[in-house]
């Protein structure tokens, strides 16, 4: 299938889940920076090994730090919400979303989760905080 | 069915049409999970079916107008966008030494961040360049992350040097020979040569992928870009 400039389009799994995300879109969040990425930017001194993946994003005030593991085709999130704070987690993946609550300290952990690019939406419930959005990223 | 015709049709007619879309918008979509809505898009596209006006080319406004349609939920209007963009995106990163599967979740990465930020766009019009940039920086980021996991054997720190400064030029004059050589060759020769070069690991089904050729034909191309190569570099001797 090409595109008006005889481009090729991406495969059709793509399309969907370019369609899927724009149908699962929040724009009553605030979009989080991603602030480290342990596979691309490992800590001064040690290599990137085969361990979990650690991943910080924040944005007005609040952090949400990750630890992405990876078994075969599913993986596992635990996450850790700074300050900590109860909150509402939504995986959004191209296939849908799982709802998810954290503990009262704000951490949570999802399992077998598939492993495609996601996006994770926490709504803390802290006074005056807006739910928080990662921008989408793969798993590696 | 309807949704699919549209989709194949729209971009070729607001390619050459006077944003009639303007006239046909509907309200705010409702606010939060996405505001998911149809009617004014199928209105919108049914008016440019109609009118195939003709002399702005993928004007800016026009596609100002498919963001804002789009970050209020028409879903029409997205999958315009995706069909005029999805492929730019997909080039910039096969361009990549990426394997099939990275390059596939790379671009849903790509795709799905423009979704979520159509309406934080500061310049909806530059759309094209702002979605090249980022698949160019996620390219980046993937193989620094792949590329970092390669050891290096401790031993080869310890060698002693043998190099002499003549020795060193010679190579480097060498090297920028073949270098010049390799520039010369054709598609998909200098591809199959540059993978074979800077990833050897990669498989013949993934050479054959990225260079756009069948994979029966990588050795048949492989060596003639050899024989082309020998070829080049005698001549300029």
């Amino acid at each position: 299938m090409t595109g008006p400039d005889g481009e090729e389009h991406p495969p059709e799994r793509v399309m969907a889940a370019a369609r899927a995300a724009h149908r699962m879109r929040r724009p009553d969040t605030v979009l989080a920076d991603l602030l480290s990425d342990s596979a691309a930017d490992p800590p001064p001194g040690l290599r990137a090994g085969p361990g979990p993946r650690l991943l910080t994003f924040g944005a007005a005030g609040v952090e949400l730090h990750l630890q992405v593991t990876v078994h075969g085709d599913t993986c596992d999130i635990a996450g850790q919400l700074v300050p900590p704070a109860r909150s509402a987690v939504e995986f959004r993946h191209a296939g849908g979303a799982f709802h998810h609550t954290s503990d009262s300290d704000g951490a949570f952990v999802l399992r077998s989760l598939p492993r495609t690019p996601f996006s994770l939406v926490c709504s803390p419930s802290l006074p005056g905080s807006r739910p928080l959005a990662t921008p989408w990223t793969p798993v590696r | 069915m309807l949704g699919l015709l549209l989709c194949l049709l729209c971009p070729m007619y607001i390619s050459g049409t006077r944003l009639a879309m303007t006239e046909t918008d509907g309200g705010p979509a409702s606010g939060a999970f996405g505001g998911y809505r149809v009617s004014p898009g199928i209105a919108g596209c049914a008016i440019l079916l109609g009118a195939p006006v003709s002399d702005q080319t993928h004007g800016p406004a026009c596609v100002k107008e498919l963001v804002r349609r789009a970050a209020e939920g028409d879903e029409e209007a997205w999958d315009v966008l995706l069909d005029r963009y999805a492929g730019r995106v997909w080039g910039v990163v096969r361009s990549h030494p990426l394997s099939f599967h990275d390059a596939q979740d790379i671009t849903q990465t790509v795709l799905c961040n423009l979704a979520e930020n159509l309406h934080r766009l500061r310049d909806p019009e530059r759309i094209g360049a702002w979605l090249a940039t980022v698949a160019r920086n996620e390219c980046r980021r993937h193989l620094r992350a792949s590329g970092r996991t390669r050891p290096l054997p401790p031993g080869d720190l310890d060698r002693p040097d043998d190099r002499t400064p003549e020795s060193a030029y010679l190579v480097a004059e060498q090297t920028d020979r073949v270098r010049t050589a390799l520039t010369r060759l054709d598609r998909p020769q200098s591809e199959v040569v540059r993978l074979a070069l800077e990833h050897p690991e990669l498989s013949r089904a993934e050479v054959a992928r990225l260079a756009g050729v069948a994979e029966s034909d990588v050795s048949r191309v492989r060596r003639r870009a050899r024989r082309r190569l020998a070829l080049l570099l005698r001549e300029d001797r």
